[in-house]
């Protein structure tokens, strides 16, 4: 029904969708839904990739990438959100207007002549790269403008998306080692982001980033 | 041989500090062990390199001049550092601070974090750097936690997502530097040597804008302005050692693989462009920490800015290029050195009096002497006075800058200037006048010492006189920039 | 002869079905509230009503009150039969065009809130006051999602515009997403629905639409329920037939009438429902929460404008 170029370009528009949706939704618990979705379709285009290549190692990574985002990560937030009652996120430092219109800046930057030479990366698929290079921006966005340290660590984990899906739409798919080695980091990453939230928790008495006054005492 | 010595030595460490049970004697003697093999092996390497080119183990794991000249400085460090940490932990266990489980995890994550470092710089491959350089983050963001208050625990936060961001960024860089190489090397590993070979294929434009997020990644790891912001925060948190390895073995890493990426975008673009890029970040880098350690109210986190500062400078050298560069690389050497010898003395002054905040301190030359004499040496050394090396390095990129950027230059001896002025306003404020009452004279135990002494000597004696097999390897790498 | 039926059909579907659609919002937010509810053809029921019971007008209003439900219910059907609803073959060139609907639209908001201003009650300035407030931010967010697919049809024409959506490539659809979710919001905040307006509140200080009409009886009280209805339809018409333009028929045969009816009942039922759905799970905002929705809805479309 699709040819494979087109697929790639919605699963590139797909990711751009859900990381605009994160800026705008508010509970924790969808937040890590949108991620959800975002690492399935990452996953799935790994998955197409190693397919069509025949290569088993690449559909290995594919199966743990999907294992790792789409299954511990959200279970681990799930978790801290449950246990540490972190149901709202609303804290941002700019409101929602403001901050859907530097997103919509960002994107036409991302879109303006700057850019414009980098669709070379990408064959036919230039606008599509654009959007990916637009997904990065916004993520980076994302993690600046939220004050709650959950939504910051969801936010590193889409810019960690951004990038595999701006690799993949510029051709990079290849290394399977290289794509293994990445997520294994990721999980890593996860764990310990994970401790730490707990650490705060424990010892601060809210996720909130804000209250960063305790380090000017000294 | 040497490289897997290096590699095994510290994995042992890791396994072995993970296993003890109780009794830290047993700790203390696995770090020392381990950091001396280390050096061994190091000077080892060193030596070859100097007579060799390069030394090889295989493809992926080699090690070529500028690799050489890092290593040693973080062998060094290290060495000194886990020295010093025996001490210190010994110290504050005693006094009640930590427990044993802090103890051992400090150095389960030590070693982790030197083992880290020394592969990010023998490995070829810089997706494989970028992991270690990773890995170094993950395990030092629990080790600035170290000391379990809330002030440390945000710093670590901190820490950790700026660096990670920062890292994010550098992989994006990394990707489009390996952008042609997947058509040609069909899914095999990507080595520094194999891009500079093949470097002719890369399209300009792509290259400028990955060495612009390279830069921009690694160096939130270096820690340029504007993305300094995790650093005096995490200096003034972590405990002393951990310091001391970030400012003098991880800075030269992070910068380290800054200047592999340079290699490889000045054959595909010119040396103009990342030039201009370094010596931009490297003047803010320069400028900023000066107006702020002015009214600096913590030691530790003044010595962080300090630290920014000679980031700044050692970009500077770089940015000039030719005898920049090899004045660079010098200065990479002495300011390690030096930034040690100062952070290790103030673990010593935070031991005797704890706490970091400035206007608590007074009357360090009566209660630690030999402490104060040491800092003292450091802070000369550090602010560029004559006659050590650092005075003789700034001057040399100052002078190899003159010619095409006189403003840049002049604003950086100005900066600089006003480094010492603040500095030693801060000095005098803390060394000369009378301690209080509750505070005994006299230093914690040997240990505390005995490695800053090693570390005056070592620079002193290279401040005048520079090995022939040091300055060969400094100017073959300083070649290549 | 069978383009008189079908134009008889563009004419009269809007008047005809709009009471049904309310009907059935009505009916499944019922459900969702575990309420039986009435019948779905209870609107129709409510109009002939209206339409027979005496009419009270109060000796303080002037020439507007008596005059505006004509005004606004005959926009309603103007705009109802110049919208693309099942078929193409009305490339109607002055009364299709984009900017033509939107300020028809806001003609009919402007009377409405004359009205309310009429009859000198405190409830209907309240009414007044935030519904020009709420219609002046909704303006900006109305105009651009038709700007962005007038961008990529090369035409304001409404016509237009859906037969090059239908054929666009699958690489312009991001656009369009977006604009269609800015779309929704505009949708909900004009048609009086949640998070703007509840339309089935009683308590008077909580209402935007229904305060402006608080004064009208009998058959000025059906037309304007009437037209509410309408306009309710011909957004969920515009959203289901702009945005995804598929299933308008080109031919005039009975067979593809009768298709092209079915699929637009299918796509607007659907949209209905969403708009159901939604009132059942969200409270309404609050109003100083509601210039900020609207203003991301604004900004939405200026996104998608970038990404063309």
């Amino acid at each position: 029904m699709f040819t494979q170029l087109q697929i790639i370009f919605l699963s590139g528009a797909i990711i751009f969708l859900t990381t605009i949706f994160m800026h705008l939704v508010h509970k924790n618990s969808s937040l890590v839904s949108l991620y959800r979705v975002q690492s399935f379709v990452i996953s799935a285009l790994i998955l197409g990739s190693a397919i069509e290549i025949s290569s088993i190692l690449l559909m290995y990574v594919a199966i743990w990438m999907f294992a790792v985002k789409v299954i511990v990560a959200p279970y681990f937030f799930n978790k801290s959100i449950k246990h540490y009652q972190l149901k709202f996120t609303s804290s941002t430092y700019l409101n929602t207007p403001l901050t859907v219109l530097v997103a919509a800046l960002l994107t036409g930057f991302a879109y303006s002549h700057y850019f414009e030479p980098l669709t070379i990366l990408a064959k036919e698929n230039g606008s599509g790269l654009l959007l990916s290079v637009a997904t990065i921006l916004i993520s980076i966005f994302l993690i600046i403008n939220r004050k709650g340290t959950l939504s910051q660590m969801v936010g590193i984990l889409s810019l960690e998306n951004a990038i595999v899906s701006f690799a993949f739409l510029s051709g990079l798919e290849a290394a399977p080692s290289m794509q293994l080695g990445i997520t294994f980091d990721i999980l890593v990453w996860i764990i310990i982001a994970s401790v730490f939230i707990n650490m705060i928790q424990n010892k601060i008495g809210t996720a909130d980033s804000t209250l960063l006054n305790n380090l000017k005492e000294e | 041989m040497a490289l897997i010595i290096i590699i095994g030595t510290l994995l042992i460490a890791v396994i072995l500090s993970f296993l003890v049970k109780k009794g830290s004697e047993l700790f203390s003697k696995i770090a020392l062990t381990a950091s001396v093999v280390e050096l061994l092996a190091t000077l080892f390497v060193f030596n070859d390199v100097a007579h060799n080119g390069s030394y090889v183990l295989n493809s992926y794991l080699s090690v070529d001049y500028l690799g050489a000249i890092v290593m040693l400085i973080v062998a060094v460090v290290g060495l000194s550092s886990s020295w010093y940490s025996v001490g210190s932990l010994k110290v504050e266990t005693e006094h009640g601070y930590i427990g044993f489980h802090r103890v051992k995890q400090f150095f389960v994550l030590l070693h982790l974090f030197m083992l880290a470092m020394f592969f990010a710089i023998i490995t070829t491959n810089p997706i494989l750097m970028w992991i270690s350089i990773e890995v170094t983050t993950l395990s030092t963001a629990f080790l600035i936690s170290f000391y379990g208050k809330p002030s440390a625990i945000e710093a670590a936060w901190k820490y950790l997502i700026i660096n990670s961001l920062g890292l994010l960024i550098g992989f994006l860089g990394t990707l489009l530097f390996s952008y042609l190489a997947t058509d040609k090397l069909n899914y095999g590993l990507l080595t520094w040597g194999w891009m500079v070979n093949n470097v002719s294929g890369f399209d300009p434009f792509i290259a400028k804008v990955a060495f612009i997020f390279v830069f921009i990644g690694y160096g939130t790891k270096v820690g340029f302005v504007p993305m300094h912001t995790w650093r005096p925060d995490a200096y003034s948190k972590a405990p002393v050692p951990i310091v001391t390895l970030l400012s003098g073995s991880l800075l030269n890493v992070a910068f380290l693989a800054i200047l592999r990426f340079k290699v490889v975008t000045d054959l595909a673009v010119g040396p103009a462009f990342s030039g201009k890029l370094l010596i931009f970040f490297g003047l803010v880098s320069i400028v900023v920490p000066a107006f702020i350690m002015f009214t600096q109210k913590n030691y530790k986190r003044l010595l962080a800015y300090s630290s920014i500062e000679h980031a700044g400078i050692m970009a500077l050298g770089f940015g000039f290029g030719g005898i920049g560069a090899f004045a660079a690389i010098l200065h990479m050497l002495y300011h390690s050195l030096a930034k040690s010898i100062l952070f290790l003395s103030s673990g010593n002054i935070f031991l005797k009096y704890g706490s970091t905040k400035i206007e608590k301190i007074t009357g360090v030359l009566k209660t630690l002497p030999r402490t104060g004499i040491l800092f003292l040496i450091g802070f000369i050394m550090i602010t560029g006075m004559p006659p050590f090396g650092i005075f003789l390095t700034e001057f040399s990129i100052m002078m190899s800058g003159i010619k095409s950027y006189p403003l840049v230059v002049a604003i950086a001896i100005l900066s600089l200037a006003l480094i010492f002025v603040g500095f030693l306003k801060h000095v005098v404020a803390m060394f000369f006048g009378e301690p209080q009452k509750e505070i005994t004279p006299g230093e914690a135990n040997a240990n505390t010492f005995v490695p800053i002494i090693l570390l005056v000597v070592m620079v002193v004696v290279l401040s005048f006189y520079l090995p022939n097999i040091l300055k060969s390897i400094i100017t073959s790498a300083s070649l290549m920039y | 002869m069978s383009v008189i039926i079908i134009w008889t059909i563009q004419l009269i579907l809007v008047p005809v079905l709009s009471p049904l659609f309310l009907g059935i919002v009505r009916k499944i937010k019922a459900r969702f509230q575990n309420r039986v509810g009435a019948s779905i053809f209870r609107p129709y029921r409510d109009l002939w009503k209206l339409f027979h019971k005496d009419e009270v007008i109060s000796e303080d209003t002037s020439w507007i009150f008596r005059f505006a439900p004509y005004l606004i219910f005959t926009i309603t059907l103007i705009l109802g039969a110049c919208i693309p609803l099942f078929s193409t073959l009305f490339a109607n060139n002055v009364l299709s065009d984009f900017l033509t609907i939107v300020y028809l639209v806001a003609l009919s908001t402007f009377f409405l809130a004359l009205v309310g201003l009429d009859a000198g009650s405190a409830f209907g300035g309240i009414g007044s006051s935030r519904e020009m407030t709420l219609a002046a931010l909704t303006e900006g967010g109305f105009i651009f999602p038709f700007l962005v697919l007038s961008l990529l049809a090369h035409s304001t024409n409404l016509f237009s515009i859906t037969n090059a959506i239908s054929s666009l490539p699958i690489f312009d659809s991001t656009p369009i997403i977006l604009t269609f979710v800015a779309f929704v919001i505009v949708m909900l905040s004009e048609t009086a629905h949640f998070p703007f307006d509840n339309p089935a509140t009683h308590l008077e200080l909580t209402m935007v639409h229904e305060a402006m009409i608080l004064e009208y009886s009998g058959k000025r009280l059906a037309l304007i329920e009437w037209a509410a209805a309408n306009k309710f339809l011909i957004f969920l018409a515009l959203g289901a037939n702009m945005f995804f333009p598929w299933g308008l028929i080109t031919q005039s045969s009975v067979w593809a009438v009768a298709l092209a009816l079915c699929i637009f009942c299918v796509k607007t039922l659907l949209l209905a429902t969403f708009v159901a759905v939604l009132e059942s799970s969200i409270a309404k905002f609050r109003f100083f929460r509601l210039p900020d929705l609207l203003f991301v809805a604004f900004i939405l479309s200026a996104m998608a404008l970038f990404i063309i």
